[in-house]
């Protein structure tokens, strides 16, 4: 079928753009960089200079060797040679202290950068408002904090080990030339086709690779959706066509594996070549000087050794280029995330609110989620000590909204929210969340036990999580499962049902013991007994405490003290069951009407 | 926090270590031209980089003898040099062969396995899969095989490669001075076994970080989707010292495996080294005594510089095959499960659906549950019918429902179709009659229209249309730009529950069943939409059966017959107006929904 082709096709192009998305390099977000090295600037400065050790100590070697063929072996020296086998020993011991100083060093300086990016972003995130949270996708700040700190900690890590390549490159240079400069420009003239070869290889290996690498990813979709579409399939009888469609794409990834593998391993025969022709032009060129006298035999011998560290760190930097351009889209949008401003600060004088009363009231609210698309419209209303409300409405009629802002979710356009007469936004939000308890519409679930579900950040014994979870009717099902409240939950409490993560958020909303509780559609997902269970908890939780609940469902709410009815941003009425229906208005029609939902009504 | 890792399935290895990697081995045999090729390029490799020293080392002696005797003919170095590029050109070659060829074996298998796999995970039963989690089954499907294509590559044709170099090389160093061959293997032998042994750690600490790393996975996936959670009881002080401390594990785990990782690398350069001095020294010694010449001490120099990478690949190798056994068990423990549920020999096919019985039916999902989940269903549905069931969540309704398709078979009892037991009916036969809409709409990264028409892709669009009108989900589509060839799923447009439900009423309703069964699938749909949809049913449904599972007394208030259920029995059946009237579940969940209709 072309629409699946196509459609597949612009999975693999979604991928490949991903991946191949580099930006050059940014002064910018180097420098930024650079902040995070400076905590670590001493372990930091070791590291360098263990790499400079090392490769001293490396490039040490061959000029060693020569000088024992030449000074001491040739000059039947024995007393010099055995002194130099004690130096030979020394740099061996420098190689080994710098060889591992500079590893360790520099990983461990790497690590600590990824820790610090990332608990900067996660603290980060904790702060930014619900307004960027509502916008984001997941997906894409988990691969922030998880993949792009990943490559910027290589291009650290590649960075400080470039220092090393250069250093390598530059050294050898100096000593050949310094041994005998004909041999040396000899050498010097093949490397430039080493490294054109590299530049004009790499791109293309690279792009083999992406290719291979994204239709790989595109197996991998398949095989994910197909499992997890396993059901459907039998129950569609689909098995063979989708076996075919997987197989397709199994052949495709393999036809482009055995391409780049092309690439990969098309390499070697003329990196040997280049390498082959250097040696026989030090065999050549060396023989005639040293046959010659002009050049002695070690000299010969230290080129031969020389040549082979030379073609490595040109390998090695051609690498770190694509490390870098790959850190720097990864830089660009690690530092993206990180300047997202914080839109809800608390204010400079804030104090810390003690919810005494819980008497909530709006002034003339206004408000809006995007510029221009009002979502409350002066909005006036009065919640008393100990009251118990109502808000009920069609969808969109801003109830769910109104419960945001009591928490300072979102900021509001115009307008006062007080709570015990003190303006919200007067207060710091950690007191505010303090005095709040909020039961929402998707019950949340921790990895974890139950116990630890319920208690979240509170401290709080076993005794008490046992028995708010009694209270909101929890516990039986609790003690049904293996381990009861040691039984650890799956991700997302796959391994219970909706209606009873649902009451497991209630007891950990129950828990936080606030003088505000709010319900915000918390039972909208759930069947009808569970809901009456809720319903019957709600009676005892409410005693003394003034309480929201938002619902679409009348059944719900309709014992409450008080039901404000909204819509489209605007109370309509406002009132309790009985004042309601003599209203004859929104409410009355839905009630008679025998619909159970607002969303009944089109 | 901590949280424990459920072995994903208990690893009670139905074959041996061995046997795994024989198995491997013996996939690999698909590929004999591959394999030829492969092993020329090992052998070439090998033979043609050996020669390298000697030629090195013989050059050094002819220009070292004009110096002493002026006799030699300087004409050898010009071909030397010659052969030095012919040898390396062959190396060069013979390494291309050899990695291409291998990569190649690899990826065959790689892709063999991916094949096999996804086959046998479309046949297993839907309690296979209920017990284990597609996340488990993804890690297995993508890790595991990777593990063992990695194997493939370093261990099947390097190990050749590895193993010959070493011999040889060793071989060629013994014979060039006896003395030094034997101080070489003070490096060889202790290298290979630091490789190794740092290897085996590093993978230990490596399984570690692995599964460290998916707990701050989730801990981060978690704090972003229960955000909401986070802000409302304002947790994020507490979540970001549980970021941090799992963070912590990670680093700390890491900082470990640097540890071991520079002593074994820096250790590895460092025992080099050391032979390198020892073998300058006795050597230096040797010449000076006329035992040994200058170009053959070089000769060994390069020598062990040759040895030094397969020495240190040994660790790799090790770990590889260690690798390879755990992800190969975990693998063909899929590979080798057998589906319980298929087409008996001798089976029977039906053209249609006349009748559908329950005898008695029992089942339970875990063998080692004592009780059943649901019991003793009798149940009697012919065409034009429709029966409803309703009950407390948990109460068996969407397990019979289950049953009807053979997604799982029954313990106790017999389901009959048009008289005959369900074993014995083809299973694709059986299903293609059948059309359950499920409680949880899965739907596929596609166009709508493949989504509709997943059991039969090459169809007209008009047929499509036509369920979708039926669905009551055309208007909406249409209502899309690109209507019905818009992409859902994970990289098209978001659907609301209610939208993604009428989607999976119309795919099945496009598979013109016999039966259709709507296991709680009208729950996201307003009632308004419920009816709607209901009310077009009447006619597509005539002369077909229908079963209804909700929890909504609405949905099926109007059925021929409503069954009852509570912990798998049927507690009660008859029409709503019977059953409205009596004391019991029925009732109350009527008035729960209905708070207005007070029954008096």
């Amino acid at each position: 079928m072309a629409t699946s082709v196509n459609k597949n096709r612009k999975v693999v192009n979604a991928i490949q753009e991903d991946l191949e998305q580099l930006s050059s390099y940014d002064g910018d977000v180097a420098k930024r960089f650079f902040g995070f090295i400076r905590p670590y600037k001493k372990k930091a400065y070791l590291g360098v200079l263990s790499v400079i050790t090392f490769t001293i100590a490396v490039l040490a070697i061959p000029l060693l060797v020569k000088f024992t063929i030449d000074n001491a072996i040739s000059e039947n020296n024995e007393s010099l040679l055995n002194n130099l086998f004690i130096i030979l020993i020394g740099f061996a011991l420098m190689h080994f202290i710098s060889n591992y100083v500079q590893q360790r060093v520099i990983r461990e300086i790497g690590e600590h950068i990824l820790f610090d990016i990332r608990s900067k972003m996660f603290v980060h995130l904790q702060k930014l408002s619900m307004s960027v949270a509502d916008r984001s996708k997941y997906g894409s700040i988990m691969s922030r904090v998880l993949g792009d700190v990943g490559a910027l900690q290589e291009l650290f890590q590649a960075g400080v080990f470039a220092i090393g390549d250069m250093l390598t490159l530059i050294i050898i240079t100096i000593i050949i030339f310094s041994l005998n400069w004909s041999m040396a420009l000899g050498i010097l003239m093949i490397m430039p086709v080493f490294l054109a070869l590299r530049i004009f290889w790499l791109p293309k290996a690279r792009k083999a690779f992406l290719k291979a690498r994204a239709s790989s990813s595109v197996v991998n979709g398949v095989l994910n959706e197909h499992v997890n579409g396993v059901r459907v399939t039998q129950n569609m009888i689909r098995e063979d066509i989708n076996q075919k469609r997987f197989e397709g794409e199994v052949n495709t990834n393999f036809n482009d594996t055995n391409s780049a593998a092309k690439y990969g391993a098309g390499i070697h025969p003329p990196v040997e070549l280049l390498v082959g022709a250097t040696m026989s032009l030090i065999v050549v060129m060396g023989g005639y000087l040293v046959s010659g006298g002009s050049v002695e035999i070690g000299v010969m011998i230290a080129f031969l050794l020389y040549v082979q560290r030379f073609f490595d760190p040109i390998r090695a930097l051609t690498m770190h280029y694509s490390t870098l351009q790959r850190a720097m889209a990864s830089g660009h949008r690690i530092f993206e995330l990180l300047d997202i401003e914080i839109d809800i600060k608390d204010a400079e004088n804030a104090k810390d609110i003690n919810v005494k009363k819980g008497k909530i009231e709006f002034k003339n609210v206004d408000f809006e989620y995007n510029f221009n698309e009002p979502v409350l419209k002066k909005l006036n209303f009065i919640i008393n000590e100990n009251e118990t409300v109502g808000l009920v409405g069609p969808t969109g009629s801003g109830k769910t909204s109104i419960a945001s802002l009591i928490h300072r979710f979102y900021e509001i356009k115009r307008g006062n929210i007080l709570i015990d007469d003190e303006d919200i936004q007067k207060v710091t939000q950690s007191s505010l969340s303090d005095n709040i308890s909020m039961v929402l519409q998707d019950p949340i679930i921790f990895s974890g036990t139950v116990e630890e579900n319920i208690k979240y950040k509170a401290t709080a014994t076993r005794e008490e999580v046992i028995e708010a979870s009694k209270i909101v009717g929890s516990h039986e099902f609790v003690m049904t499962l293996p381990n009861g409240y040691d039984t650890i939950l799956e991700e997302s409490g796959a391994n219970i049902s909706v209606g009873q993560r649902q009451l497991l958020s209630f007891a950990r909303a129950l828990l936080l013991n606030t003088k505000i509780f709010i319900l915000d559609e918390a039972t909208s997902y759930i069947d009808s007994y569970t809901e009456r269970q809720i319903q019957n908890a709600l009676d005892r939780v409410l005693e003394n405490r003034t309480g929201i609940i938002i619902a679409h469902r009348l059944s719900t709410i309709k014992n409450a003290d008080k039901i404000i009815v909204l819509n489209k941003g605007e109370i309509v009425e406002i009132g309790n069951h009985e004042k309601l229906l003599s209203n004859k208005n929104l409410y009355w029609k839905l009630w008679s009407n025998n619909e159970s939902s607002f969303d009944d009504l089109n | 926090m901590n949280i424990k890792f459920k072995s994903p399935l208990h690893l009670n290895s139905h074959i041996g270590e061995l046997t795994v990697l024989i198995r491997i081995f013996k996939m690999c045999f698909k590929f004999k031209k591959l394999i030829i090729l492969g092993f020329i390029g090992v052998g070439g490799l090998v033979g043609s980089q050996l020669w390298i020293p000697y030629l090195l080392g013989t050059s050094v002696d002819r220009a070292y003898e004009k110096i002493s005797s002026n006799s030699s003919d300087l004409n050898i170095l010009w071909i030397l040099a010659f052969f030095i590029i012919f040898v390396s050109i062959l190396r060069g070659i013979f390494a291309f062969l050899l990695q291409y060829n291998g990569e190649k074996i690899a990826n065959g298998i790689s892709a063999d396995l991916r094949n096999l796999f996804h086959q046998k995970l479309q046949s297993q039963t839907y309690k296979y899969h209920d017990r284990i989690h597609t996340g488990n089954l993804m890690s297995r499907g993508i890790l595991d095989i990777e593990g063992v294509k990695m194997f493939v590559t370093t261990g099947l044709l390097r190990t050749f490669e590895i193993m010959t170099l070493i011999i040889f090389g060793s071989y060629l160093l013994l014979r060039t001075d006896l003395q030094i061959g034997l101080i070489a293997f003070g490096f060889i032998i202790p290298v290979a076994m630091i490789a190794t042994i740092s290897r085996l750690r590093l993978r230990k600490i490596w399984n570690r970080i692995q599964k460290e790393f998916s707990i701050l996975n989730t801990n981060l996936q978690e704090n972003l989707i229960g955000v909401k959670v986070v802000r409302a009881f304002g947790g994020e002080e507490y979540e970001i010292k549980k970021f941090r401390s799992s963070h912590k594990e990670v680093t700390n785990d890491t900082m470990n495996s640097v540890k071991v990782d520079s002593t074994g690398t820096s250790l590895v350069g460092f025992f080099f080294l050391l032979v390198w001095a020892f073998i300058i020294w006795v050597g230096g010694h040797k010449i000076i005594d006329g035992q040994l010449t200058i170009g053959e001490l070089t000769q060994c120099l390069v020598y062990l510089g040759m040895l030094q990478r397969p020495v240190r690949i040994v660790g790799l190798m090790v770990n590889s095959y260690a690798r390879a056994i755990t992800c190969g068990l975990r693998l063909f423990e899929i590979l080798d499960s057998k589906p319980r549920i298929k087409t008996i020999k001798n089976s029977n096919s039906i053209e249609k659906i006349e009748s559908l019985k329950f005898n008695n039916v029992g089942f339970k999902y875990y063998s080692k549950s004592k009780k059943n989940d649901v019991n003793n269903i009798n149940l009697d549905l012919s065409p034009g019918k429709i029966i409803g069931i309703i009950g407390p969540p948990g109460s068996g309704k969407s397990t019979i429902a289950n049953l009807i398709p053979r997604f799982y078979d029954v313990l106790d009892g017999q389901i009959l179709i048009n008289e005959t037991p369900l074993k014995t009916l083809n299973l694709n036969n059986l299903r293609s009659r059948i059309g359950l809409v499920s409680q949880y709409t899965f739907l596929f990264n596609s166009t709508i229209r493949e989504n509709i028409a997943y059991s039969r892709p090459d169809c007209d669009l008009k047929e499509v249309i036509e369920v979708s009108k039926i669905a009551d989900i055309h208007e909406f589509i249409d209502s899309l730009p690109e209507k019905y060839e818009t992409m859902v799923g994970e990289f098209g447009v978001s659907l609301s529950g209610g939208q993604k439900q009428r989607i999976a009423i119309a795919r099945n309703l496009f598979k013109n069943p016999d039966i259709l069964i709507f296991d709680d699938s009208f729950s996201a749909l307003d009632t308004g939409t419920d009816k709607k949809i209901r009310e077009k049913l009447v006619s597509v449904q005539k002369n077909k059966s229908t079963i209804i599972v909700s929890q909504r007394v609405s949905t099926i208030s109007h059925s021929d017959e409503i069954l009852v259920l509570d912990q798998g029995n049927i507690i009660d059946r008859g029409k709503h107006n019977d059953l409205v009237n009596k004391e019991g579940i029925y009732k109350t969940i009527f008035e729960l929904q209905n708070p207005k209709m007070q029954v008096k």
